[in-house]
């Protein structure tokens, strides 16, 4: 880690927060998750919490000026985000050259109100999120690296409903929550000291080429491999049901009923994270690694209630901060009964060689534990194939899994 | 190889949990966890079962081991007190009952 560049981004982070009162944590993942390649933050938050006052501030820390806002609204123009023809190459040659918009070829790029967008520009977008590129009549533009900050307020009235895996290309959802009385005096104190203009006071922190040097730097950032091991298992504790819910019309909670695990996370969610939930937890644990000289299985337990959120759907939902929070703490105990039960190690052993001993005492535990029963599982195919085990007296026969997944 | 990073994951966390035991294996069941122990003693966990167990752990155990063999020995002897306490009041009972008829 270079530690000037660290200093830059210590001192973003307190410029920002020396002018956007409350909110600290969600401050401090966002900045966290600008340190990564194709950074895509989104802003939730109801009218007037500052949503747009944050995006702005983020985006002036690192680009000073130099950055493009599209306004979401439904008649937001193919030109204006994308790009558009060129009429005398067209009129003279009957060339078709694009004139791309600054939008794209922006470093820094701003979405107010994406909730608004209308579902053509929303599609353009999700691609460039997908794939870092953006096509208009039939050609395409490379974008390259950049940060895209967006915003939206979840309740807005005049909301074109994106599909999830649009919301999925977010890596980060910061939800704001409203001043509380004492937070109410301090806004009043910041706006004085900065003459009501949070957003003119801000300085550039630094350049998007300092930016690129650190996003280079924590890329190169190598993680632990228990740590590794504590985010797939993580996601995959969320992601994982025996009775295959991704393929099923029937979903949970119906879909639990009779099942072994009806008592486990799995039957609380109805539809899983993707595998960008990984990445995501993998790229804010090495920032955080960087900028802070170490990160914890109890500080991805923490970012986790930002990465998760917009990608669950859950087969009840109360509040959705809190019932990721409970969710998040079930976890939490769940990991530290791994480590009790010393699971991995006999799946090591077991990889090692076949022992009927170790056998039966780690499919006892694989009923208390659906991430380790499908590794076992795994194992036991192959040694049905091997013809050192017989089917009738698997895991899998016991439990009724199909033998296709 | 595709799961060689899963391998490294199960062989870092796994260094972590010890060696594997057999408690038939084993001449005494100092070679055993606290908590495993507990759970043969009470449980009715078969001796052929495995265990896993750390060196912090057995030293654990050694000293859970030795407390319980010093209550027992301790108890060995308070038995043996009362033993003769017993034999003493029987044998006077009997004399008693054979001077009283």
């Amino acid at each position: 880690m270079s530690s000037s560049l660290a200093t830059y981004i210590r001192k973003l982070e307190n410029e920002v927060k020396a002018r956007f009162v409350g909110n600290e944590e969600a401050i401090h993942v966002a900045i966290l998750n600008l340190l990564h390649h194709r950074s895509t933050l989104l802003i939730r938050a109801p009218r007037g919490v500052g949503k747009s006052t944050l995006m702005l501030l983020l985006l002036k820390g690192i680009f000073g000026d130099d950055f493009v806002i599209i306004s979401g609204a439904s008649e937001v123009k193919r030109g204006e985000v994308l790009g558009r023809l060129h009429i005398p190459s067209l009129e003279r040659e009957g060339i078709e050259k694009v004139i791309w918009a600054t939008f794209v070829k922006a470093k820094g790029k701003g979405l107010d109100e994406v909730n608004r967008l209308n579902p053509y520009t929303a599609a353009n977008i999700y691609h460039m999120l997908q794939f870092g590129e953006v096509w208009a009549y039939g050609q395409r533009y490379q974008i390259g690296d950049y940060t895209l900050i967006a915003n939206e307020n979840p309740h807005d009235p005049t909301t074109f409903v994106h599909p999830p895996p649009f919301y999925d290309r977010f890596d980060v959802v910061v939800y704001l929550r409203p001043l509380s009385l004492s937070e109410k005096f301090k806004l009043e104190d910041i706006l004085e000291k900065y003459g009501n203009s949070l957003v003119d006071s801000m300085p550039q922190v630094l350049s998007h080429e300092d930016l690129e040097e650190i996003r280079n730097e924590v890329s190169q950032v190598e993680l632990d491999v228990e740590l590794k091991g504590f985010i797939n298992l993580l996601i995959r504790d969320l992601q994982i049901c025996i009775r295959g819910k991704e393929y099923s019309e029937i979903k949970p909670p119906a879909l639990c009923e009779g099942c072994h695990f009806i008592r486990e996370v799995c039957s609380l969610i109805r539809e899983g994270p993707s595998e960008r939930a990984t990445i995501v937890l993998t790229q804010l644990a090495k920032a955080k690694l960087w900028l802070e000289g170490k990160v914890t299985e109890e500080d991805i337990l923490r970012l986790a209630k930002w990465v998760l959120p917009h990608r669950i759907v859950l087969a009840k939902t109360t509040m959705i901060f809190r019932d990721i929070d409970e969710i998040l703490r079930r976890e939490r105990t769940k990991m530290h009964e791994r480590e009790l039960r010393k699971q991995w190690y006999l799946l090591k052993e077991l990889y090692k060689k076949f022992d009927r001993a170790l056998y039966a005492r780690a499919a006892e535990i694989a009923l208390e534990d659906p991430v380790f029963a499908e590794e076992l599982i795994r194992l036991e195919k192959i040694w049905i194939s091997k013809g050192i085990l017989n089917k009738e007296e698997s895991l899998m026969h016991y439990l009724g899994i199909p033998e296709w997944t | 190889m595709q799961r060689d990073s899963f391998l490294q994951f199960l062989r870092k966390v796994g260094r972590r949990s010890g060696r594997i035991y057999s408690l038939s294996n084993t001449r005494s069941s100092t070679q055993t966890t606290a908590s495993e122990l507990l759970d043969v003693l009470f449980l009715g966990k078969s001796p052929s079962d495995h265990i896993i167990a750390n060196r912090l752990e057995v030293k654990e155990l050694r000293e859970m081991i030795e407390e319980l063999e010093r209550e027992v020995s301790k108890l060995r002897e308070e038995n043996k007190r009362l033993k003769i306490i017993l034999l003493l009041l029987l044998s006077f009972l009997i004399i008693f009952i054979v001077v009283v008829l």
